[in-house]
């Protein structure tokens, strides 16, 4: 394969690309839009490229980036809805009190060998659909936190908010998170 | 006031989740880590929660970064319209 041709990498990565960004992004127009500007920008850099890493490392590298790009654009879209949110007494999970209102049910061991492929497809599925349900603004900034693997406040100023903000989008993503894959996947294992 | 203060930041599981969230991706002050530790060792459901939230937190990660993806592949459509354009900007 010639490695310098962009059409090549196209054949030869554009479905891995493509599968990448669709996880990160949770959306096919965008993972196809993603795919595009990744081979672009990697043929326009590509007199930068050192071969220290293979290509495929370092287009999934520049995928990477412009992933973050679209989430930090989606989150600034987005960013009114950070003061409509109800504020930290109305959270559904707790009373008034600030004790949790309904029991938390023990969690089943989930799956870990490679025997368990199909359930942890599965379990992949519902943490899939439990993403997409979270609000944009949340959604933006949990991706960028496992994406980012940086300081937080690099993120802080990327996304212009205070460390704060922060915390207390990512602290509701995490409960929402949580509660959603207890309804879908954990109550429905244990009911197997 | 007191006796609120007291319920709010030692006894609420609320800020103690609020806490564990805070305590995964940094270190928690020293205040706050009292009162982390202290409601950790009384509150089961809290016990629980914070296993729950470090394992959601893994599972994520191991979603959104790990190798094996799921069988999906470019739409033809876009195969054709992504080639012509790093052949137009081949030229």
């Amino acid at each position: 394969m010639n490695n310098q041709d962009p059409v090549n990498w196209l054949d030869e990565y554009g479905d891995y690309l493509y599968a990448v960004a669709l996880r990160q992004t949770g959306n096919a127009t965008v993972a196809e839009d993603i795919v595009q500007d990744t081979l672009i920008a990697a043929w326009q850099g590509f007199e930068g490229f050192k071969g220290e890493s293979s290509i495929k490392t370092w287009l999934t590298a520049i995928l990477k980036n412009k992933v973050l790009d679209y989430l930090r654009r989606a989150f600034h879209r987005e960013i009114p809805t950070i003061f409509e949110e109800p504020s930290s007494t109305q959270d559904d999970d707790f009373n008034s009190w600030g004790i949790w209102k309904n029991k938390v049910a023990k969690w089943a061991v989930w799956p870990e060998t490679p025997e368990d492929s199909v359930s942890r497809q599965q379990l992949y599925d519902v943490l899939k659909s439990c993403l997409e349900k979270l609000p944009k603004v949340q959604r933006a900034v949990m991706m960028m936190k496992f994406l980012e693997e940086r300081e937080s406040e690099t993120i802080c100023s990327a996304l212009n908010i205070t460390a704060s903000n922060l915390w207390i989008l990512v602290f509701r993503a995490r409960l929402k998170l949580r509660s959603c894959l207890d309804m879908n996947w954990y109550k429905k294992e244990s009911l197997k | 006031m007191i006796r609120e203060w007291f319920v709010t930041s030692w006894f609420s599981c609320r800020k103690f989740a609020e806490r564990m969230s805070r305590s995964v991706d940094r270190p928690l002050s020293t205040r706050d880590r009292l009162g982390y530790l202290f409601h950790f060792y009384w509150c089961f459901t809290c016990r629980r929660v914070s296993k729950q939230i470090r394992q959601l937190d893994r599972e994520l990660g191991r979603y959104l970064t790990e190798e094996d993806l799921d069988k999906v592949t470019l739409p033809q459509e876009t195969i054709k319209k992504i080639s012509e354009k790093l052949s137009e900007e081949k030229r």
